[in-house]
């Protein structure tokens, strides 16, 4: 017999296959995620706070004991990032809001677009730090998703010390640190026009 | 098939109605999946907390005062629903609050397809 007359057999027999249709369900899940944690210090300045045993002192000629307390607020307040870290050590940025945004240095469109980081010919989209203090980082690999243009279009560079070094390095590709330090960030150079919808930095 | 954006901002909108407080606490142990909450939480530091939101995300900012719990190291933190969950537990580097800063916590949370 060849193949031919059991396929007959089988037709008359009728085939498992046909006693149902199957559909593969595909899992519907929803991620609960969570985000990167930043503490911050901000020293009280001039203001005057009721009971402090230095702020809260009604001087003369203006209130609060270090003489330059002459309204009740938040004059001379300096704050400090102490702490940025991540679940797992991997940062995520899905640019739903510019809170890791280098405004002094970015030119491309962060979350301008919800959702996206927009880029033209010559534009730089660079981070503040997207982990400080966490652990010293000797390695770290950027990944992000295009929804325009791909990795071609962009030139990547990261620094583990804060920005006194900034290093070149392949998207995808584990990089280890000339320079290592406390604080992550991380700088995208465009060529082309490009959207980023996503990045996520994995570093040890 | 897909969760809608208008579902998720709906989960978001309820897991927001729990997180009303923030906690900070005095231990460094690592953090762990069957862990219950702050190891060491330090009462004075349970605090309101104010949920900023945008599509998909919660960011919980937190105060903890110049005038609160001073003198005291804190090592971790925790988003709670006050005497029901406490949702997470961060551990961070050591630092000593004083009597001369506020410090100050934001923590974000994301609800998305995969």
């Amino acid at each position: 017999m060849v193949d031919f007359d059991n396929i007959k057999i089988k037709d008359q027999l009728g085939r498992p296959e046909d006693m149902g249709l199957l559909v593969k369900r595909k899992e519907e899940t929803i991620i609960i995620e969570e985000g990167p944690i930043k503490i911050s210090t901000s020293t009280i300045g001039h203001s005057f706070i009721l009971g402090h045993s230095t702020n809260g002192k009604l001087g003369s000629p203006y209130l609060g004991v270090d003489g330059q307390q002459i309204v009740l607020g938040e004059a001379g307040r300096v704050t400090i990032v102490g702490f940025i870290g991540n679940p797992g050590q991997v940062f995520k940025d899905y640019f739903y809001n510019t809170y890791f945004e280098d405004t002094s240095v970015t030119t491309a469109d962060w979350g301008d677009t919800y959702g996206e980081l927009d880029m033209t010919v010559g534009e730089i989209a660079q981070s503040l730090s997207i982990s400080k203090n966490e652990l010293y980082i000797t390695k770290a690999i950027l990944n992000a998703t295009f929804s325009v243009g791909d990795s071609s279009d962009v030139t990547i560079q990261m620094t583990s010390n804060g920005g006194s070094n900034w290093e070149t390095v392949t998207i995808g590709t584990e990089y280890s640190f000339t320079n290592v330090g406390l604080d992550l960030k991380f700088k995208i150079t465009a060529s082309d026009t490009c959207t980023i919808t996503y990045i996520n930095v994995i570093y040890s | 098939m897909v969760m809608l954006l208008v579902g998720l901002n709906r989960i978001r909108d309820l897991h927001s109605t729990d997180l009303n407080k923030g906690w900070l606490g005095s231990d460094g142990t690592a953090v762990s999946e069957s862990q219950t909450g702050l190891i060491t939480g330090i009462a004075a530091t349970k605090l309101t907390v104010t949920v900023t939101q945008a599509d998909r995300t919660n960011t919980i900012n937190y105060t903890c005062p110049s005038t609160v719990s001073v003198g005291s190291t804190f090592r971790e933190f925790a988003v709670i629903k006050d005497g029901t969950v406490e949702y997470n537990r961060v551990v961070f580097t050591s630092y000593a609050h004083t009597a001369n800063d506020d410090v100050i916590i934001r923590q974000t949370f994301y609800y998305k397809n995969p």
